[in-house]
């Protein structure tokens, strides 16, 4: 009796080890594939409106969304009838959305305005959706003026640049941009410089009202822009969203509502912009 | 009431005495007493041994020359005749009879495998019942209690049960009579307390009968520690996969008696030697010890003292030198008692108990640091020097109890005065960069709140006729600055010739708000709670109804119960946005008044049967809500069915045992969608995944096989004595229980998925038990 129980004890152990799973693996989604998602985010100044539309629960190689929706101002309306490339709504390339996607734009009669209200109204496969955001009003650039030189860091490899800024409460976040920038070659010809280079930090501002701002400096003398984009709290309260848990309803105000779609409506005013000089 | 009642007893004649096992003389529990007229079988009185061992039997006038029966469970019955009643309590020694489980053993005592048996009130888990389930890392005594119907634990990670959807603060854990703060190790893994010292567990489900003097709103677990031995010195312990544990015990003159025992881990020695020879990457820095003392003075008959001191420390030290972040935890607990036992006239028992308990913690995290590796090799390293998180706490519970027993013919009264200070002082405080990496566990806290709390309580447990009896009873509770409280208890039962039925209906108050955030995703790897006094009205209360059955059949043995229950002006954190990640350890100043609900039925079995085998099993299904504002939901803690199977297994010297836990999955918040966002500058894309009605989901259901196998084995070492090697395997096959779920993205082609959070897998442990 006692040789059984020796040989079965290491056969039980041999035998779960062989079950082992140790955690069990990932399922899919199980959800609609159906479901739509849109992102929009109107910029004060522009005249055109995209919205990036999505299947993320469809494999990327299924049919991207076929939807209606239109943009109403003050006044007028716009159909979001013209589908461009994806470049045209994300710096982020195809393979990292989830699901096919679609980048459609609207012509506007006029260029989106700070404090004014604008209304969605769509049709996607699921149902009816719409949406309404007010355009938050402009951070004001205090500091730097217009154009500010500074010298090249002795010794560093970062410049840094200090300004100070105010908004409004119905601004959520405050992002530092640099939407162009470019160095001066042996040459003297200006050469742009690609923005992923410059290592910009930080992007998003805590909303102090003053901060510093560290672009990489490669050792040339480099001219760049520099402007703050103040977003509504439509999109402020969708990104402080993002997590790897399911967000239990209900939901933040996010600017879309119905069963149509999922989303945000977003809106956003830039400022003016100040032109830095490193020499 | 107190006077007339000692003049009502001293006109009675009455049979005391003490119930003792013939080997070591201490003290048996739950056994039978019977006394009968000398040529008759039926019984003309008969009542049952208390945790003492103790038994009064009043109202003896009628019987000239009787005989006297006491039969325990484990024991061979002990007969003896009388032709007048002595004076004196009488010493009953009961001598085990050979039980094939765990016969060498010598000092264990009772039937293994039956907690049904010992009390109707309760779940009562005994040494021997402890060691015939398979042991997981080391035999727990917390762990047992979880087979009953009515606990619940919330993870494979937390071996602290849920009392019939009740809150963790409202089941106190008492060591000999006071409360045992945070009475764990390992994050909740494993119990604080040393089974080696453990006489029994006893699970309190509701709050009336037994729990009436305890004073908290969803039971209690009662852990009573043994008596050290009163024949000679005995040693006992363990050795086993990462701890070890000894305990020593024998006889100081002829009648006192001491235990001691210890206990300590050697996690961070192993794992560092695992570490050094490249098995693992990184060490546990972390370390647990206990220590326990008990001595007890027999002065004769029932009267008795004993003083009961525990105290535990652990710390996980993570100051590593490749860590940019550190965290580095201390904390501990300790519990002292005396309990004092005298006869009060010829009826009367009185028990007196002081005791103090307190935790203490000290937290420090550091961040800031820097280190950078080329090819695993330290290049640069910068210490970190940030502090994240700092902060210290404590809480701390003095209590005097004092409890007067009568047993009066067909009725028993017990009058108990409490008075009890609670303490809690806890202040952390952490950084913005720690709440957001870190925020699983901690969040800022800073109480410091003391109140007392002064009780009265009287029970009446009155035998009406025919088979039909009423046990009742009152507690008053008047809490220091808030309110006073009456909380009111009544049970009516009647006993048939092999079942019995009852109904019950209670109502109790609790003054102590919890930390703890059972919704967040870190209370199921983390069961430990920082408590403090509330500070305003409403006190927090239950009030709760059940009905049950009994019946014994032969070697099996079934109880039903159902109950319903309300949890009312409970202090609950407000759901929030994202309760999953919110901190397990919060502010209670900040949660809301809030209550919940619970009903469900219950049913257990034992069986035992001659071959050798014995199994104890359960099966339970509840429904479960909280309320806190305008939202209900399930808690995240909560199954609506549980089945739990053990079983043991003799043949020839070995024991085999399993345990089978098979349950619905826990509630989970369902995904209705994720969307894409891109996080500017870099063009990342990230998701919100949009969920459903909280907690409306579920979770893939649970299934878990344990097994065990010991082999007891007589040795001459030391003058003799026994050795029992143990093996036994955890979640055996490996089957992928989950404890929640996220989404994520898989795999090369990046799809997103619900990635499970797992429960134990499958861990062998193994180890030796000695005694001589």
């Amino acid at each position: 009796m006692r040789g059984y129980a020796l040989l079965a004890l290491p056969v039980v152990l041999v035998f779960s080890v062989a079950c082992d799973g140790l955690t069990r693996p990932a399922d899919p989604l199980e959800t609609d594939p159906d479901v739509v998602t849109v992102g929009i985010v109107l910029i004060a100044g522009e005249d055109v409106a995209r919205m990036l539309a999505a299947h993320p629960h469809r494999p990327r190689t299924g049919s991207p969304p076929q939807m209606e929706a239109v943009l109403k101002g003050p006044g007028w309306s716009a159909s979001f009838s013209e589908t461009v490339p994806l470049e045209s709504c994300t710096l982020a390339g195809p393979d990292m959305w989830p699901g096919p996607t679609t980048c459609l734009q609207a012509a506007l009669p006029e260029p989106i305005r700070s404090r004014v209200r604008y209304d969605i109204a769509g049709t996607a496969l699921p149902g009816r959706f719409t949406g309404t955001v007010v355009v938050p009003v402009a951070a004001e650039l205090m500091e730097p003026g217009d154009t500010l030189v500074l010298p090249a860091p002795s010794g560093g490899s970062r410049v840094e640049v200090a300004f100070r800024y105010r908004v409004e409460p119905d601004v959520g976040t405050v992002r530092a941009e640099v939407p162009e920038a470019s160095e001066t070659s042996g040459d003297g010809t200006e050469v742009p410089v690609g923005l992923g280079l410059l290592g910009i930090i930080p992007a998003t501002l805590e909303g102090a009202g003053a901060d510093t701002l560290s672009v990489r400096y490669r050792g040339r003398p480099m001219r760049f822009s520099l402007r703050l984009l103040a977003l509504g709290w439509n999109y402020t309260n969708f990104l402080a969203h993002t997590s790897s848990f399911p967000l239990p309803e209900p939901w933040p105000n996010f600017g879309i509502e119905g069963e149509g779609a999922y989303g945000y409506f977003a809106a956003a005013a830039p400022s003016r912009v100040a032109e830095i000089r490193v020499r | 009431m107190i006077s007339a009642l000692l003049l009502v007893t001293l006109q009675q004649a009455t049979l005391a005495g003490v119930v003792r096992d013939s080997v070591d003389l201490e003290p048996v529990a739950f056994a039978h007493v019977a006394v009968m007229a000398k040529d008759a079988e039926a019984e003309v009185m008969a009542g049952t041994s208390d945790r003492f061992g103790a038994f009064v039997i009043p109202d003896t006038r009628g019987v000239r020359g009787f005989r006297v029966e006491v039969s325990a469970l484990g024991y061979a019955p002990w007969t003896r005749s009388y032709d007048q009643l002595p004076a004196a309590p009488i010493r009953v020694l009961l001598q085990p009879a050979p039980i094939r489980l765990e016969g060498v053993e010598v000092n264990v005592r009772g039937r293994a495998g039956d907690p049904l048996s010992m009390s109707r009130d309760a779940f009562v888990v005994d040494s021997a019942l402890m060691r015939t389930l398979p042991t997981i890392l080391e035999t727990d005594v917390l762990r047992a209690t979880a087979i009953s119907p009515a606990a619940s634990a919330p993870s494979d990670y937390a071996s602290i049960p849920y009392v019939r959807g009740g809150t963790g603060e409202g089941t106190p854990v008492l060591l000999d009579g006071v409360r045992l703060f945070n009475a764990f190790h390992l994050g909740g893994f494993l119990s604080a307390v040393n089974a080696e010292v453990v006489e029994r567990a006893t699970l309190l489900a509701g709050s009336g009968a037994e729990a009436l003097q305890v004073g908290s709103i969803s039971g209690a677990i009662d852990i009573a520690t043994r008596d050290g031995a009163r024949d000679r010195r005995r040693v006992a312990g363990s050795l086993g996969l990462a701890s070890s544990r000894l305990s020593m015990e024998g006889p100081i003159g002829q009648s006192v008696s001491y235990l001691l025992d210890g206990r300590r881990t050697y996690i961070d020695g192993i794992t560092r030697l695992l570490e050094e020879t490249g098995v693992i990457e990184q060490h546990t820095p972390y370390f647990f010890q206990d220590g326990h003392a008990k001595v007890t003075k027999d002065f004769g008959g029932l009267r008795r003292l004993s003083v009961s001191g525990y105290v535990n420390s652990e710390a996980l030290r993570n100051f590593d030198s490749r860590d940019a972040r550190t965290l580095e935890l201390q904390w501990g607990t300790a519990a002292l008692s005396m309990h004092y036992r005298d006869r009060l006239g010829a009826t009367g028992i009185l028990d007196v108990t002081i005791g103090r308990s307190r935790f203490a913690s000290d937290l420090l995290g550091l961040g800031g640091g820097r280190a950078s590796y080329l090819n695993g090799v330290p290049r640069d390293y910068e210490p970190p020097s940030d502090t994240l998180l700092s902060g210290s706490g404590s809480m701390s519970e003095d209590r005097a109890d004092l409890k007067l027993t009568w047993h009066l013919g067909r009725a028993t009264v017990t009058t108990g005065a409490q008075a009890t200070s609670f303490s809690g002082d806890h202040a952390y405080d952490l950084d913005e960069d720690f709440e957001a990496d870190d925020g699983y566990f901690f969040s800022r806290l800073d109480l410091r709140e003391r109140r007392w709390r002064l009780a009265g309580y009287s029970t009446i447990n009155v035998e009406l006729a025919q088979g039909l009896s009423a046990l009742t009873g009152v507690r008053v509770d008047h809490f220091q600055g808030l309110t006073t409280a009456v909380s009111p208890f009544v049970e009516l039962s009647y006993a048939g010739s092999w079942w019995d039925v009852r109904l019950s209906a209670s109502r109790s108050h609790q003054a102590l708000s919890s930390g703890r955030n059972e919704e967040a995703l870190g209370a199921s790897f983390l069961a430990y709670d920082l408590l403090v006094p509330v500070d305003s009205e409403p006190v927090p209360r239950n009030t709760q109804v059940s009905v049950g059955w009994e019946g014994s059949r032969g070697g099996l043995r079934l109880r039903l119960d159902a109950y319903a229950r309300t949890l009312e002006r409970l202090r609950l954190p407000a759901l929030g946005e994202k309760p999953i990640t919110a901190a397990a350890l919060g502010d209670p100043s900040l949660w809301e008044v809030a209550s919940g609900t619970a009903r469900g039925i219950e049913a257990s079995w034992s069986w035992k049967a001659d071959l050798g085998m014995s199994v104890l099993g359960s099966y339970r299904w509840a429904k479960v809500s909280r309320t806190v504002g305008a939202t209900t939901y399930t808690p995240r803690f909560h199954r609506e069915h549980e089945f739990e199977l053990g079983i043991s297994y003799d043949k020839g010297a070995s024991s085999w045992s399993a345990r089978v836990s098979l349950r619905s999955g826990q509630p989970t918040t369902p995904l209705e969608a994720i969307v894409p966002v891109e996080r500017s500058p870099f063009g990342v894309v990230q998701f919100v995944p949009l969920g459903g009605t909280y907690n409306s989901g579920t979770l893939p259901y649970y299934a878990r096989i344990d097994v065990g196998w010991r082999r007891p084995q007589q040795v001459s070492w030391f003058g003799g004595g026994s050795i029992v090697p143990y093996l036994s395997v955890a979640n055996l096959f490996s089957l992928p229980n989950v404890v929640g779920l996220r989404v994520e993205r898989q795999g090369a082609d990046g799809e997103v998925k619900r990635v499970y959070l797992p429960q134990l897998p499958m861990i062998p442990f193994f180890g030796v038990e000695f005694r001589f």
